[in-house]
C-alpha cells in the first residue's frame, strides 16, 4: 500500500480512533514515522476530531478546567502519599533488603577476595614453610653428619694410639707457603685417617689437593680433598693401613693415580 | 520534535505543567467521548475524566508511540475508565432510574439510538451529515472496531471505512484541516 492508498483507505481515521488491530496500529504508526505526509494527515484527522469533540456549546471554561486539574492533582498527590505511606515501610524494607544484599555481595566478594588473598598468602606461606622445612632438614642432616664426624673425630683423637700428624710446606715449593699446614689424625691400628685442620692456598676450580701415604717409598692414594677460603671439605676420612710419610700434591680435579712430583707441596714424616 | 513528542518527554518526567496542558487541550474532547458512553451526565463525565487522568499520570510510561498517537492512547483510557464505570454497581443503580435499555450490560446496547440524555452529544453530532454521524459515534465515541461497527450499523465493513473517512473529511473541511 503506497502513501496515497493508505491515506485514502480510511485506515488513518480508524488509527486515530484507536480501533484498528494491534498489528495494524503498529503498521500505521511505522508508516507515519517513515512518511511525513502520513504523519501530517494523522495530525489533521486528530485536530479535526478534537475540534469536533469539543463543541463550544458544552465546553468547560478555562477556570473550570483549572478547578478540575486541582481535583486531579489532589487525587494524584493523595495516591502518591498513600502509596508512600503504604509503600514506605515496604520501600524501607526493600531498601534495607537491597542494602543487605549489597552488603552481602560486598561481604561475599570481600570474603572471597580476602580468602583468595589469604589462600594466595597461605600458599605462599606453605611454600615458604616447605622451603624452610627442606632447609631445616638439610641443616639437620648436615648437623648430624657433622656431629657424627666430630664424634668419630673425637673417637679417633681420644684413642691413645692415634697419631697427630702435622704436614708442613715443602721447602722451595711454589704452591704453599711457610705458614701453610695440614693437621691430620691417623690410627695405625684402626687404619682410620682424618683431616682435622688445614691452612692452604686456594686452588683453581679444576685442581684439588690429593693426600698420599708413602710406605716403602711407594705412594698410596689417600684421597682428594677440597680446601677453599680457609675451610677444609669436611668429613675426610680414609682407611690407611701403613704409612711412613704423608704427602700432599696438587692434582687435576678428581685426583691422579700417581702423584705429580713437581706439585708436591706438603709433607710430614712419621 | 513535534508538539506531542515534546509533551511526551515532559509527561514522562512527571511535569505537572505539561500534564495541565494535556488536560486543557484534550479534556473537552474526552468529556464528549465519556458522556457518550455514560449517557450524557456531564458531572459524572468530569469525574470519570479525573480518574482517567490519574490513570494516565501513573501509566504514562506504558504509552508506546509505535502503537498509536498519545491522543488515541488517552482516548482509549478514557473510554475504558468510562466503560468500567458503567459496569459499577452505583452506575447501574443510578441508570435503573433512567433508561434500562441504555444499560451497557445488555449486549450491544451501548446504543446509538437517541435518548433524551444524549441531547448535548447529539447536538454536537448534528454538524455531520446523518449517515456520517452514526459511524463517528460508534467508532470514535464508543470505540468499536470497524468490523463491530459494520455489524452494529448493519453496513459492509468497506462502507464503514469510507463513511468514516468522508465524515472526517467533512470535519476537516469544517475546522479547516485540509
Amino acid at each position: 500500500m503506497n502513501v496515497q492508498e493508505l491515506i485514502s483507505s480510511g485506515k488513518l481515521e480508524l488509527y486515530v480512533a484507536g480501533t484498528l488491530s494491534d498489528r495494524e496500529m503498529g503498521d500505521v504508526a511505522a508508516s507515519a514515522q517513515e512518511y511525513p505526509e502520513i504523519a501530517v494527515e494523522i495530525e489533521k484527522i486528530e485536530r479535526a476530531m478534537l475540534d469536533f469533540l469539543s463543541p463550544i456549546e458544552f465546553n468547560m471554561t478555562d477556570r473550570e478546567k483549572d478547578g478540575q486539574l486541582g481535583h486531579i492533582f489532589g487525587k494524584i498527590h493523595e495516591t502518591d502519599s498513600s502509596r508512600q505511606g503504604k509503600v514506605a515501610p515496604m520501600k524501607r524494607f526493600s531498601r534495607l533488603a537491597v542494602a543487605a544484599v549489597v552488603a552481602l555481595l560486598i561481604a561475599t566478594a570481600g570474603t572471597s577476595i580476602w580468602l583468595s588473598m589469604r589462600d594466595a598468602n597461605l600458599s605462599d606461606e606453605i611454600t615458604a614453610l616447605r622451603a624452610d622445612e627442606q632447609q631445616m632438614k638439610l641443616d639437620k642432616g648436615r648437623m648430624e653428619d657433622h656431629y657424627h664426624w666430630m664424634q668419630e673425630q673425637a673417637t679417633v683423637m681420644r684413642n691413645i694410639l692415634t697419631r697427630r700428624v702435622e704436614l708442613t710446606a715443602m721447602p722451595g715449593n711454589k704452591i704453599t707457603a711457610q705458614d701453610s699446614y695440614i693437621l691430620l689424625y691417623w690410627n695405625p691400628n684402626t687404619r682410620k685417617l682424618m683431616l682435622a685442620d688445614a691452612h692452604l692456598p686456594n686452588l683453581s676450580p679444576d685442581q684439588q689437593y690429593q693426600l698420599w701415604a708413602l710406605y716403602d717409598g711407594k705412594p698410596v692414594d689417600a684421597g682428594v680433598f677440597d680446601y677453599k677460603n680457609n675451610t677444609l671439605g669436611f668429613g675426610f676420612q680414609k682407611d690407611v693401613s701403613n704409612a711412613q710419610m704423608f704427602a700432599v700434591t696438587v692434582e687435576p680435579k678428581g685426583g691422579s693415580a700417581s702423584p705429580t712430583m713437581s706439585n708436591l707441596c706438603m709433607m710430614a714424616k712419621l | 520534535m513535534t508538539f506531542q513528542q515534546e509533551l511526551m518527554s515532559r509527561l514522562k518526567a512527571r511535569d505537572e505543567q505539561a500534564f495541565a496542558t494535556l488536560y486543557r487541550n484534550y479534556s473537552n474532547a474526552f468529556i464528549s467521548i465519556i458522556k457518550q458512553i455514560i449517557r450524557d451526565d456531564t458531572e459524572l463525565a468530569k469525574d470519570i475524566l479525573q480518574d482517567a487522568m490519574v490513570k494516565i499520570w501513573y501509566n504514562i510510561d506504558s504509552y508506546d508511540a509505535t502503537k498509536g498517537t498519545l491522543f488515541t492512547w488517552m482516548m482509549n483510557i478514557c473510554r475504558n475508565v468510562a466503560i468500567d464505570r458503567t459496569r459499577s454497581k452505583d452506575f447501574k443503580n443510578q441508570s435503573k432510574n433512567q433508561s434500562l435499555d441504555a444499560s451497557p450490560e445488555s449486549g450491544n446496547t451501548r446504543s446509538v439510538q437517541p435518548t433524551p440524555e444524549l441531547i448535548g452529544v447529539r447536538k454536537m453530532l448534528e454538524v455531520l451529515e446523518p449517515n456520517h454521524r452514526e459511524v463517528v459515534d460508534v467508532v470514535y465515541m464508543l470505540g468499536y472496531s470497524h468490523a463491530e461497527a459494520a455489524e452494529i450499523l448493519n453496513i459492509p465493513v468497506g462502507t464503514v471505512k469510507t463513511r468514516l473517512r468522508n465524515a472526517i473529511i467533512e470535519l476537516r473541511k469544517r475546522y479547516q484541516y485540509l
